[in-house]
């Protein structure tokens, strides 16, 4: 059996095996090749590297890309119509809580903020006001993100009505408490996608400007909140 | 949940997103961008090897993607569809930058030094040498078109005849290139066996990124 083992490997030496070997490994069976391996050492030691290589590629882990591919994604989607006007976030959740006749004015109010908020925002990006030291705090604390003036009292005064909401949250109903604390998180998770964005692209307008609205929807919804709380 | 309940629920999941993102919905794009993302930059990166370019080529696959997305009737796997399309952006990418290596055309097959065989002197296994940071070195540092076959076969696991027709090659040929780029790769680790990893500065900046 020995003997018949080293008159096949005789026939099939090394450089049999490196011109049978490429098709031994995409599966063609070959008992001469996997017994010259065993017999030849630098046969066999090249056969367990390329198998080796073979299982770590297999393994290599993913990679993830920064938040700005989104963020340009939906940009160009949504400048490009591919992306449907998106609902404000009052129109989705307006619907899940059942709201008084005195609600209203509360609507009128929130409108109003919301399109004083926008209109002070657009006319800054148009007159391209001089930035304003960072911000220190809002969403990103340890972010240097440069705002103007304008954008940055935006941000406080959602602050204030923030911390105003913190203080009266625990007198709102569980129910309504609920869907304005899961579109709060959603707005902050909007607006520390922005920050991330700008923080990488402090020229991206887009990222500017969506960060923009999401504090515009924010005030909306704290101002709807507070009001609520209030009644 | 069994796991075959899970993958049921997760096609029809995404079935419903493509529904919905075919109706313009935003939250449905991006809910079909974070699900793929990182096969896609992960795809472009290696085959690439820079990072901000890898991000723009997975932008670009992503739009081009979801400008389409109307057209998809589901005949094929989303992610198979997918995954073709951001192949070709990057070799569109590399064929624009004038690599014409990256063609696997027979005649023209000249990726390089012809690969050495020393047989007196292979007494060390690699087993156990081979990291992935050598390894994204390694396959950064192979000719584009060894790269991008060992990238589609071995990483990607695409089969010989979908990479023939990616590349508008044989399926022998294929096979061929991709039998050398295994061995360009094992005489890379031979040259640099017992050096310290080190980091080439696409793959160091993803690294410190993923450890943020």
């Amino acid at each position: 059996m020995r003997e018949e083992r080293q008159e096949s490997n005789r026939k099939f030496g090394c450089q049999e095996f490196d011109a049978n070997l490429a098709a031994y490994l995409e599966g063609e069976e070959n008992s001469d090749l996997r017994s010259h391996a065993e017999e030849c050492s630098a046969c066999g030691i090249l056969l367990d590297d390329i198998e080796a290589i073979r299982s770590a590629a297999r393994e290599l882990p993913l990679e993830s890309p920064s938040p700005r591919v989104w963020s340009n994604i939906r940009a160009t989607l949504a400048q490009e119509g591919y992306i449907r006007e998106q609902e404000s976030f009052w129109q989705r959740w307006a619907g899940r809580i059942t709201f008084g006749p005195r609600m209203a004015p509360v609507a009128a109010l929130a409108f109003a903020l919301t399109l004083a908020i926008v209109l002070l925002f657009h006319g800054d990006i148009q007159q391209n006001v001089n930035p304003a030291p960072a911000l220190p705090s809002v969403a990103e604390r340890a972010t240097p993100v440069s705002l103007s003036d304008v954008q940055t009292n935006l941000i406080r005064t959602v602050q204030g009505m923030e911390e105003n909401y913190k203080a009266r949250e625990a007198s709102l109903d569980p129910s309504a408490k609920q869907v304005y604390a899961a579109g709060l998180a959603s707005l902050d998770s909007s607006i520390r996608e922005c920050m991330e964005s700008l923080r990488n692209q402090p020229e991206n307008m887009l990222a500017r400007e969506y960060l923009m609205r999401a504090y515009a929807q924010k005030a909306e919804v704290l101002a709807s909140a507070l009001e609520y709380g209030g009644r | 949940m069994s796991r075959q309940k899970q993958a049921a629920s997760s096609v029809a999941t995404e079935t419903q997103l493509i529904a919905r993102a075919q109706r313009g919905d935003e939250e449905a794009f991006a809910a079909l961008f974070e699900a793929h993302k990182r096969r896609v930059y992960s795809l472009c990166l290696r085959m690439i090897g820079n990072p901000t370019e890898a991000e723009d080529l997975t932008q670009e696959a992503f739009l081009q993607l979801f400008r389409k997305i109307s057209t998809f009737r589901g005949e094929s796997a989303f992610s198979t569809w997918l995954h073709r399309l951001a192949v070709n952006v990057v070799l569109m990418h590399l064929r624009k930058k004038g690599l014409n290596q990256i063609s696997l055309d027979e005649t023209e097959n000249s990726q390089g030094e012809p690969i050495k065989r020393d047989y007196g002197d292979e007494d060390r296994r690699l087993v156990g040498s081979i990291d992935r940071i050598g390894l994204n070195r390694a396959i950064a540092e192979l000719p584009p078109g060894y790269r991008t076959v060992f990238i589609l076969h071995d990483v990607e696991g695409y089969e010989h005849n979908e990479i023939a027709e990616i590349m508008n090659c044989s399926i022998g040929n294929s096979k061929s290139q991709l039998h050398k780029a295994r061995l360009k790769l094992r005489e890379w680790f031979k040259e640099h066996q017992g050096e310290q990893p080190k980091r080439s500065p696409a793959h160091a900046a993803n690294e410190s990124k993923e450890s943020e």
